[in-house]
């Protein structure tokens, strides 16, 4: 069937020929060999065939309790609920098989030779990803169908419709790619299996947490739900999948020794190269003849060369930002808020548009502490935090936190404008004279941040995952260099001039 | 049209298979190899000497395409290693320093696995491994997990899958360690017949019989450098000098002297009562000459031989010790130097003895 499959594709760089045949030799030999490994066979009977009976065997022995409960939960929440947990359980022995992938066979000194044969990269991290993947999939359908089986055979009504039984199966498969794929990243990326294990705690944490997500669906009756995880699922196995080819490198496989020990002062000195060079000499591993680290340089060639490797993340940042403000905008025009904020627009109309305005008292504002050191405090721990929640959230935090900032400008721009304020001038008047800084430099920032965050996704072609880390964070703080200046000059327009033009046009009684 | 056939020819018999230009490969700040060049034509063999950690294997993991040079380049059978590395691990066998098989696998398993991926079709390399199992004595025990064989054993069945797909360029790291004699004479003569078979070797080994008796070329790489190369007998001559020649006579010399004139043929270095020894660089035409004075003045000779010089002397002098390798860096580079500049050191060591065993031949003749 896959004989004169090849396909092309870019997911693995330089290698672009992929054959899933070939892949499937490897995969071929992999499962032969794992499965006369006891340490995985083992598991794959106990969690198919024993723990389903056992199971079926509580739920029969269990049935005077279980009559107690509400009509209906048993076989509408308890049974498919259980149907659901049964398949989950052979995906950790997925992991047993998927952790050792590379890791298991470089320390068996086995890898060398594979990796020497004429097997593209994409061939060898999908016969390792089929491997992994096939026996565990498999035992999931199999574990179901026993536990169906069971549960039929011993008297019961079916755990669940047959549709939903069909997709509980393709849900596990879901989750067997994901946990897989993550495995295999973690195993090409390690040094030893026992680090490989450690790492693992990155797979295992964040699956029960949608495990527990699941249950909780299908106990609540919302099963309507595990789409939406289905689909989750399967983009983050996209994501993976192209994380995995991207990250796959022969040559890093190899050269990376001994590398369970921190070693702290390596890290450092690696981070101090990568200041005394630009991104572009990094990313190319070549000098090109420019002088160490400068300010000019920094300025000159450093920071275009990181905005310019950060556009795309700029690009999702400005989206991210504009649907805020188009959200916050949005949001003021539904009927039931513009009936409630009725009475608070013509506040407003008359706060802002009166020269009572307290942002055209400076005495006014300075009483209240808002000064430029204060507006350049503020921001600056803003950005700081708003990195912060981004590097531990995959950028997914730093970016929420952008929004929320941002949204009610939207909000405040329609709120005024639906009561006759000139939404353009108060823009001109209010936003942009430090606007024109403040926000390039927040985006600039959350986009280093969400850079950071996401290095581990796609790191610079070749560059092993600890390095793209380094770099992405030595990028970070070289545009802080930029940032900060920005946001301290914004303040100084911010607390200054701002309310100078914004009192101006308010005076002139253009609003 | 003549002359262009003549280069055909001359490049049928011998063609270029391994071409490293200026190879050089770093890590971070760490150069591990330093503008290596070498060339290794079909039929020859080329052994890669130096101590652990010399560079050896990060030389061979950029001849087998899985380490990208940092600068330079090579080619294998024409094909470059980084342009097509998959052209590459096809041409090439690759046993590695550890064999690293598969221990819950059977042998014939592993080679049918081995012999898929390098693209051997089913029916041959069911035959082809019987044949090789059979070779290196291996087929009785073909039932056994790979797990279940000795160190030798392994050894050999990581040869056979290096040997599967019958490779053009061979690069062999170790390829006898923890082997037994016989053994290893099997692998010795395995590779002699691949080198008949016109396949080109790179062979990294620490056991330098191994690589005088089977190498064409020695290179001898120190810290990530190419500190000498050539064949055995350049090697041995540009390090320990000119060859010497020791004769045994049948009778006592007389204490007076050899009754003839020597000096203006060969330099007498050493001398005892029935024996002498003499260093001549052109050893095809003085020796019989030698030989025939000899016997016209009445001296039986019962033996006349060369003395023999092993590559371990011309490799410790030139390699040094490993604890040299731990110098710090000025030392080291100072070793290197004195390396670079030994033919030149040696020569005038060898004026400087030679004008002394001169001397000291010119009193034996008197």
């Amino acid at each position: 069937m896959f004989k004169n499959l090849i396909l092309r594709t870019t997911l693995f760089g330089g290698e672009k020929s992929f054959s899933l045949k070939r892949a499937f030799i490897v995969a071929r030999r992999e499962l032969r060999d794992g499965l006369r490994d006891w340490r995985i066979m083992a598991p794959i009977i106990s969690l198919t065939f024993i723990v389903p009976l056992l199971v079926v065997l509580g739920i029969r022995l269990g049935n005077g309790f279980l009559s107690r409960l509400e009509p209906g939960t048993f076989e509408g929440r308890v049974l498919p609920f259980a149907t659901l947990a049964i398949g989950f359980f052979p995906m950790s022995f997925s992991l047993v098989i998927a952790l050792e992938a590379f890791v298991g066979e470089k320390e068996r000194n086995s890898l060398e030779t594979l990796l020497s044969a004429p097997l593209t990269d994409s061939e060898l991290f999908t016969g390792k990803f089929l491997a992994a993947v096939i026996p565990t999939i498999l035992s999931s359908i199999y574990g179901t169908m026993v536990f169906v089986l069971g549960i039929l055979i011993t008297g019961g009504p079916l755990p669940a419709e047959p549709i939903a039984i069909g997709f509980f199966m393709l849900l596990g498969a879901a989750e067997a790619l994901v946990m897989v794929a993550a495995a295999v990243i973690v195993s090409s990326q390690s040094t030893s299996v026992r680090a490989a294990n450690l790492l693992a705690s990155f797979v295992i944490v964040p699956m029960a947490i949608v495990v527990q997500i699941e249950a909780i669906v299908v106990l609540t009756g919302q099963t309507g739900g595990l789409f939406f995880i289905f689909l989750g699922l399967v983009i983050i196995f996209i994501i993976l999948i192209r994380t995995g080819g991207r990250v796959f490198n022969r040559e890093e496989i190899l050269s990376r020794e001994g590398g369970d020990n921190l070693k702290f002062r390596q890290i450092l000195g690696n981070i101090g190269r990568m200041f005394a060079r630009t991104p572009q000499e990094i990313i190319e591993n070549r000098k090109t003849g420019l002088k160490r680290f400068t300010p000019w340089r920094l300025y000159r060639h450093d920071i275009p060369q990181i905005i310019k490797l950060n556009r795309f993340a700029i690009m999702t940042v400005t989206t991210a930002l504009l649907l805020a403000v188009f959200i916050g905008w949005w949001f003021t025009t539904l009927p039931i808020v513009k009936n409630v904020t009725n009475d608070l627009q013509q506040q407003y109309k008359q706060q802002v548009a009166s020269p009572q305005n307290p942002a055209c008292d400076g005495d006014t504002l300075a009483r209240n502490g808002i000064t430029w050191q204060f507006i350049f405090m503020n921001n600056t721990r803003a950005v700081l935090v708003g990195s912060a929640l981004a590097f531990l959230t995959l950028g997914v935090g730093g970016i929420l936190l952008l929004m929320v900032a941002v949204g009610p400008i939207g909000a405040i721009g329609s709120f005024l404008s639906q009561v006759g304020v000139n939404i353009f001038l108060l823009i001109v008047g209010f936003v942009l004279p430090h606007g024109i800084i403040e926000l390039p430099a927040v985006v600039f920032a959350t986009a280093a941040a969400l850079q950071v965050a996401t290095c581990f996704v796609l790191p610079p072609k070749g560059m092993a995952i600890g390095r793209s880390l380094q770099f992405s964070l030595v990028n970070y703080i070289k545009l802080l260099a930029l940032i900060i200046p920005m946001l301290f000059i914004a303040a100084i327009i911010e607390a200054n001039i701002t309310p100078a033009i914004g009192c101006a046009l308010i005076k002139g009684g253009l609003f | 049209m003549p002359a262009l056939l003549l280069f055909q020819a001359i490049f049928r018999e011998v063609k270029l298979m391994i071409e490293a230009v200026q190879l050089t490969k770093t890590f971070g700040d760490f150069t591990a190899v330093k503008d290596v060049s070498f060339n290794v034509g079909s039929g020859k063999v080329m052994a890669l000497l130096g101590h652990n950690g010399a560079g050896k294997t990060t030389t061979t993991r950029m001849l087998t395409a899985t380490l990208a040079p940092t600068f330079g380049y090579a080619r294998i059978a024409g094909y470059d290693t980084v342009k097509n590395p998959q052209e590459v691990r096809k041409t090439i066998g690759h046993l590695t320093e550890l064999p690293g098989l598969y221990n819950r696998m059977r042998i014939e398993e592993y080679l049918d696995f081995f012999g898929e991926v390098y693209y051997v079709p089913k029916n041959i390399r069911k035959g082809r491994a019987e044949e090789m199992l059979k070779q290196f004595d291996l087929w009785e025990t073909r039932q056994l997990k790979m797990g279940e064989y000795s160190k030798g054993m392994r050894q050999k069945a990581a040869l056979i899958r290096a040997l599967i797909h019958e490779p053009k360029v061979l690069f062999l790291d170790e390829p006898t360690s923890a082997m037994d004699p016989h053994s290893a004479k099997m692998v010795r003569d395995a590779i002699s017949q691949l080198k008949q078979e016109n396949r080109a070797i790179i062979l990294c080994t620490h056991n330098l019989f191994e690589a005088e008796a089977l190498a064409d070329y020695i290179t001898i790489i120190r810290k990530g450098e190419i500190v000498i190369e050539g064949t055995s007998e350049q090697l041995k001559r540009k390090l320990l000098g000119t060859p010497a020649y020791t004769v045994q006579l049948a009778q006592a010399i007389p204490t007076d002297g050899l009754p003839f004139e020597l000096a203006n043929l060969v330099e007498l270095t050493q001398f005892g009562t029935d024996w002498f020894n003499f260093t001549t660089e052109e050893a095809d035409k003085v020796n019989p000459i030698l030989l025939r004075r000899l016997l016209d003045n009445g001296f039986e000779v019962v033996t006349i031989s060369q003395v023999s010089r092993s590559l371990e002397s011309v490799y410790l002098k030139i390699a040094g010790t490993p604890q040299q390798n731990s110098d710090s860096r000025d030392e080291i580079e100072n070793s290197l130097n004195k390396v670079k500049k030994s033919g030149k050191g040696s020569s005038e060591r060898d004026q400087q003895n030679q004008e002394q065993v001169s001397t000291e031949a010119e009193e034996v003749i008197r």
